[in-house]
């Protein structure tokens, strides 16, 4: 096609067409990008600056280069002191721990829940309502609520064991009970955002599917294995990588309802760095450090999970 | 366009430096025949973490200065809860735009002064011809408020762990009010000690434990740190005070084990328990609930030794006001401090409301403080001991507070091995925290 030249004033007036055309949608860009510098870029980016500095809040400017010694400290200790490595790595044992016995049941339990509420029964749109519910709630909320039901003397657990003859467990103040007390209280306010999107999933699947393999005479279980799950792998995805990042991030529970104990067995690595960002003497630069090397974990643990996920479907 | 622009300009010039911070200013300040400065119309923010029930009697105080005040001084108050408030505070100081009179507890204001956080007050106090002085003030607590032979605060209150005690029960048993370690025992162990038939002296393993080991290591003789500010606690007294405070759960079997906070207080409440301890803020919240309580002290209740030197002493914190460091107007700092010689004096609405005790000895010797039916019964005033005075006492101490709820929790524990773990990562702690 031959090209079209086009004399100056044409140019101009195309010049400024595309001008105003392009400021309009800057315009409507600009507030967005402010924000996302704002509350997004910047914040990353100061995180990992300040990461490298023995920062001092109270005056900035007198903050001193460490290069990578809160890393160091973090994960190895310098020197006689070797606190930060021991809260680190006890930090991250204990988040790894409820990271390994959460994340099935916050895919497992959602799953199953889905599944039954796809078949429809009575009322299964109230259900659906109930089960998502406590994911609208606060964690302060959902800490006091749960608090008081694994209470030893006067929870509502304890009095339903009482009441079939057992001893009372004391819940929140040993081992295994602490850890389950935090599992229970975590699956019953979050499985509802799963549900829903596994639930999503399922709706989308063919129904002449499920009825082509009902004639091929596959039972219900066959059905799910081979007809259901597969349809919803990319929900699965979904779900299992952004149930891992929370779980990784956790905080809330253990705070409100262990306070890290019995023995700091469930001080989990989010409530050390919080504890290094407080106070007069505290270290800032080392707490993001610490929250670095815990992203870089995430990261990892999410492509890992990502690479794997992909090549089962490919299966 | 330009007109409209240098406009623009310089009203945002104007509007950012009128929100800039306050500077020092040496002002000469309006003065009667006597003196006296003279206030007109002078504004202050005052901050506090003051938000539970002990708030309404806050907002009264401010209300009633206000209106005292009327044309000379306004007060406005601002409340958050506790950790956010420490927290904005930490933040808004260096920066300048904190508030000019803020309210923090004791054991803050050596870490505070120490990084230049807080205005010291005393020249402040003789420039403005104020009548404050530490001789109208518990001698202890009035102590506390100073760091580096510098004053930084004027104490509201001191508050301390007593012990509450059901006066149904011990009329049950026929039982008199304990006076020291053994009688408590001897009457706690009067209850069946089970879920059915209530306790003694249920102990909850996290709160106020650390109040409680605390109480135990002065009356054993022991402190929390050493004078150069480190720990001081894995050693026999610590050992000693820590057995005077587990021996509750573990040998004398008066408290159920593993008590989740607040459920002690949910069993004395409840009519279950005989004695209870806790802070006296929790007298209203125990009023509430209908009990026919009375209190203590808990002076000799921690240790074998009743006439030990110390044995009186009962762990206790105070909240003091303070001038954050960069609102260094003048008037300003005058007029706050005016504000906080009134509330000190008119502290027996704060001990009505709030269960603590004034430190004023002006607010305690009111009508309607020594009307109030529980405070005299907390205990004498100078048996009440504050934290020593370090910038670094948070550092040092905390480590402690897990192991005493571990040992509360296990009959099996080891003292020493809990408190040497404990006091070698205060030591670090406080390491880094000079460093820092």
């Amino acid at each position: 096609m031959a090209k079209k030249f086009l004399n100056p004033e044409q140019k101009k007036r195309r010049y400024l067409a595309n001008a105003k055309r392009y400021a309009v949608i800057g315009a409507f860009l600009l507030p967005y990008i402010i924000l996302f510098a704002t509350f997004f870029i910047y914040p990353f980016f100061y995180g990992i600056y300040i990461s490298f500095f023995r920062w001092n809040v109270f005056d900035t400017a007198s903050s001193t280069f460490v290069g990578f010694e809160n890393y160091q400290k973090a994960l190895f200790g310098i020197g006689d002191i070797t606190i930060w490595r021991e809260y680190f790595w006890l930090g991250l044992k204990n988040t790894l721990i409820f990271v390994l016995i959460s994340v099935p049941l916050l895919i497992l339990v959602p799953l199953i829940i889905a599944i039954l509420i796809d078949i429809q029964p009575r009322g299964y749109k109230a259900f659906r309502v109930i089960f998502f519910l406590p994911t609208v709630l606060s964690i302060s909320a959902i800490g006091i609520i749960w608090k008081w039901q694994f209470d030893t003397n006067n929870g509502f657990i304890n009095g339903i064991i009482n009441l079939f003859g057992g001893e009372s467990v004391s819940w929140l103040n040993t081992q295994p009970g602490a850890w389950i007390a935090i599992l229970v209280t975590t699956v019953w306010w979050t499985i509802g955002t799963n549900t829903v999107i596994l639930g999503a999933g399922l709706k989308e699947v063919d129904k002449q599917l499920y009825e082509a393999a009902e004639l091929d005479g596959c039972n219900y279980f066959q059905v799910l294995r081979h007809i259901s799950l597969p349809a919803i792998s990319n929900q699965m995805i979904i779900c299992t990588i952004t149930t891992v990042i929370a779980s990784f991030n956790i905080y809330g529970q253990p705070a409100l309802l262990t306070g890290g104990g019995p023995e700091r067995s469930t001080t989990v690595l989010m409530m050390f760095i919080r504890g290094q960002l407080t106070g007069t003497n505290a270290q800032p630069g080392l707490a993001a450090a610490m929250a670095i090397l815990m992203g870089l974990l995430i990261i990892m643990v999410s492509i890992g999970q990502l690479i794997y996920n992909r090549r089962a479907v490919n299966r | 366009m330009k007109k409209t622009i240098l406009g623009v300009l310089f009203l945002a010039t104007a509007t950012l430096a009128s929100c800039g911070p306050a500077t020092s200013v040496e002002e000469s300040l309006p003065t009667d025949s006597e003196g006296n400065v003279v206030f007109e119309n002078v504004a202050i923010t005052y901050g506090n973490p003051i938000t539970g029930s002990d708030g309404i009697a806050m907002r009264e105080l401010v209300r009633r200065f206000n209106q005292e005040y009327e044309g000379q001084i306004n007060v406005t108050e601002s409340f958050i809860s506790e950790t956010e408030y420490y927290e904005s505070l930490l933040m808004t100081i260096p920066m300048k735009r904190s508030y000019d009179i803020a309210l923090v507890h004791s054991y803050k204001v050596s870490s505070f002064a120490n990084k230049n956080l807080l205005h010291p007050i005393q020249s402040i106090i003789d420039d403005a011809n104020i009548d404050l002085k530490a001789e109208d003030y518990i001698s202890s607590v009035y102590d506390a408020m100073y760091y580096q032979d510098a004053l930084y605060g004027i104490p509201l209150d001191i508050h301390t762990i007593i012990l509450y005690y059901n006066k149904t029960l011990l009329n049950q048993y026929e039982l008199e009010v304990p006076t020291n370690r053994a009688e408590l025992i001897a009457a706690a162990k009067m209850m069946p000690n089970t879920s059915s038939g209530g306790y003694g002296l249920p102990l909850s393993t996290t709160w106020p434990s650390e109040y409680i080991y605390t109480t135990a290591l002065y009356q054993n003789g022991g402190s929390e740190i050493d004078e150069e500010g480190n720990p001081n606690y894995a050693n026999a007294v610590g050992a000693e005070a820590l057995k005077m405070v587990t021996d509750i759960v573990h040998t004398h079997h008066i408290s159920p084990e593993n008590v989740s906070v607040d459920s002690d207080l949910m069993l004395f409440n409840q009519g279950k328990a005989m004695f209870h301890i806790n802070g006296d803020w929790m007298i209203n919240s125990v009023v509430e609930n209908g009990v026919d309580f009375g209190v203590t002290s808990l002076s000799k209740m921690f240790t074998d030794d009743a006439d030990g030197a110390t044995a009186d002493s009962v762990a206790a914190r105070s909240h003091c006001f303070v001038l954050p460091e960069g609102r260094n107007v003048a008037i300003k700092q005058q007029a706050a401090m005016v504000f906080a010689k009134y509330v000190t004096e008119h502290a027996y609405l704060w001990a009505e409301g709030g269960g603590h005790v004034p430190a004023s000895n002006v607010a305690r010797a009111t009508e309607e403080y020594l009307a109030l039916p529980y405070h005299h019964d907390y205990g004498d005033v100078d048996d009440f001991v504050l934290s020593p005075s370090s910038p670094y006492y948070y550092e040092a101490f905390s480590p402690v507070f897990s192991r005493v709820t571990t040992a509360l929790s296990d009959s099996g524990y080891d003292a020493m091995s809990l408190l040497t773990a404990a006091e070698a990562e205060g030591n670090q702690l406080v390491e880094e925290a000079k460093a820092s």
